[in-house]
């Protein structure tokens, strides 16, 4: 009994140093990452209405300066709010002398230290949109309306790819699963239902069928997690959790979860009128390309530890297990913290 | 450049989260680290079981405490020609197939990830967190060897065994052609 317990306090007091480690630094983060958002639209009266909202912190002032070709833009903003852990600046032209199509748009101001992105979407008055991102690498664009539909469709692919592949908790989840579910066929099984289950709320959420606060969300995503890990060390112990006898069943009502998760980002980007199935299919397939593609990493990498490590011991079987709940607790803590 | 790679198009990414993925990212997209991280798995592949395991921990522990050293005290050394160096002397190692000691093993293995580890931190912005980074470093090192790793265990046909030391010439020859260019 004392060595299990023993091998428990070593596993806990690694999982909490890396934790630790990893995301106290981060309490003082001055970028999160989120993309700044500029919105054009050509509005019913004739008119176009632009509007770009930046992410603002303690540490960091709004600092971003968009310009358009016609110099709509040259002016000082129609309206400035400014929020806690936002800007948002407007312009109003009404009407405008020059076409929306055919002007070039660039944003200055990126800070090279930092990996920023400005999230555009131009919206037409007949309802064509075009939805893109600047990056300091490409500050400009030409606004036109024969963007294609393949293109597009490609962009929300590589959106979904790209949405699994920067989400560490969807990505612990699946790690999570695939550590839970040792039987190669019930993890096809339980993958399967995860996916499924997403899928649907997803398309509901990006669909704004059922629409849920972003922020509890995200904190019941982590709350998911730290489940999951309490599975794997029930496990570990030898004792058969829900988790363990229907994983499949259990992957489904997280996986619900999850789908409100990846919707997002979808929500943020905006569907394309016009071809909402196909970009929603998009997003959705691009999150399974991600999610296959880190299984598929993942699998050889055990196969090979385990090889390895034959008779790992009882404290070292726990590692993943307390390290995917340290870092699930923190993120709980946090995210609630937002929520309220 | 690396940075550019994968924009942040997300928007409720976890904070801080950026600087892990900048460090996982950059071993992955610079050919010095992953020939190296490649033949380092496959040195280890070549040894026995528990060498092999020992080799691997001692590679990723020491990769990521250098790492987070040289980033947290802001040590940016230009060691261009110690990585090629590093890679002629772990693909010669894998193609010579030498009956090492574990012990000489363990050193090769432990300055290559060190040298490695404070080479990753030259990249890295001052920004950035240098325990995310290199803990992303970490990461990308750990699943790299170990896929050479396991490649390398598998590899017992005898033709399989000629394979991976003709992969370790292989990055050894790759490693001597920079080397010359470089100095040229």
């Amino acid at each position: 009994m004392w060595r299990g317990l023993r091998g428990g306090l070593a596993a806990r007091a690694l999982a909490l140093g890396v934790g630790v480690g990893l995301f106290a630094p981060g309490l003082a983060d001055a970028h999160d990452g989120r993309p700044a958002h500029l919105e054009i639209v050509e509005t019913d009266d004739g008119g176009v209405a632009i509007r770009l909202s930046e992410p603002v912190s303690p540490w960091v002032t709004a600092h971003l300066t968009p310009w358009l070709s016609s110099g709509w833009l040259d002016g000082v903003p129609a309206a400035l709010e400014r929020g806690s852990d936002v800007d948002v600046r407007h312009w109003r032209v009404d009407p405008p002398r020059e076409p929306l199509a055919g002007q070039t748009l660039r944003v200055d101001g990126f800070d090279p230290a930092f990996n920023e992105a400005v999230l555009v979407r131009v919206i037409f008055a007949d309802g064509t949109a075009i939805t893109t991102f600047l990056t300091i690498r490409q500050p400009s664009l030409r606004i036109t309306r024969d963007t294609t539909t393949a293109a597009s469709r490609l962009q929300y692919l590589w959106l979904g790819v790209q949405h699994i592949a920067m989400g560490p908790d969807h990505l612990l989840f699946v790690l999570g699963l695939v550590l839970l579910v040792r039987d190669r066929w019930r993890l096809v099984g339980t993958i399967t239902a995860f996916t499924l289950a997403h899928s649907v709320t997803l398309a509901a959420a990006a669909l704004e069928v059922v629409r849920l606060p972003v922020d509890a969300v995200e904190a019941v995503i982590a709350l998911s997690l730290v489940c999951l890990a309490v599975e794997l060390v029930h496990a570990e112990r030898g004792r058969c959790g829900l988790m363990a006898r229907v994983p499949w069943a259990v992957a489904m009502a997280f996986g619900l979860l999850h789908g409100f998760g990846f919707a997002s980002t979808l929500l943020d980007v905006g569907l394309p009128p016009g071809d909402v199935p196909m970009a929603l299919l998009a997003f959705n397939v691009g999150v399974e390309m991600g999610q296959v593609a880190f299984v598929l990493l993942v699998l050889p990498v055990l196969a090979t530890w385990r090889e390895l490590v034959r008779e790992p011991p009882a404290w070292a079987r726990l590692v993943p297990a307390y390290g995917i709940g340290t870092l699930a607790m923190y993120w709980v803590a946090e995210r609630v913290a937002v929520a309220l | 450049m690396i940075f550019d790679v994968l924009p942040l198009v997300v928007a409720h990414i976890v904070p801080g989260v950026t600087d892990f993925y900048a460090g996982l990212l950059h071993p992955l997209t610079a050919v010095e680290h992953v020939l190296v991280l490649a033949a380092v798995g496959l040195l280890a592949g070549q040894q026995a079981r528990p060498v092999a395991l020992r080799t691997l921990l001692l590679f990723v522990l020491l990769l990521a405490a250098s790492a987070a050293c040289a980033g947290a005290i802001g040590a940016a050394v230009p060691l261009d020609t110690a990585l090629l160096v590093s890679i002629v002397a772990t693909g010669g190692l894998v193609a010579a197939r030498w009956p090492l000691p574990a012990g000489v093993v363990y050193v090769v293995v432990g300055l290559v990830a060190m040298l490695h580890g404070v080479a990753n931190v030259a990249e890295m912005r001052p920004t950035m967190s240098s325990v995310r980074f290199a803990a992303g470093g970490a990461v990308a090192a750990f699943v790299v060897t170990t896929y050479a790793l396991g490649i390398a265990r598998r590899a017992r046909a005898p033709w399989a065994e000629v394979a991976v030391r003709v992969a370790g010439s292989w990055i050894a020859a790759v490693g001597i052609l920079a080397w010359g260019a470089a100095a040229l």
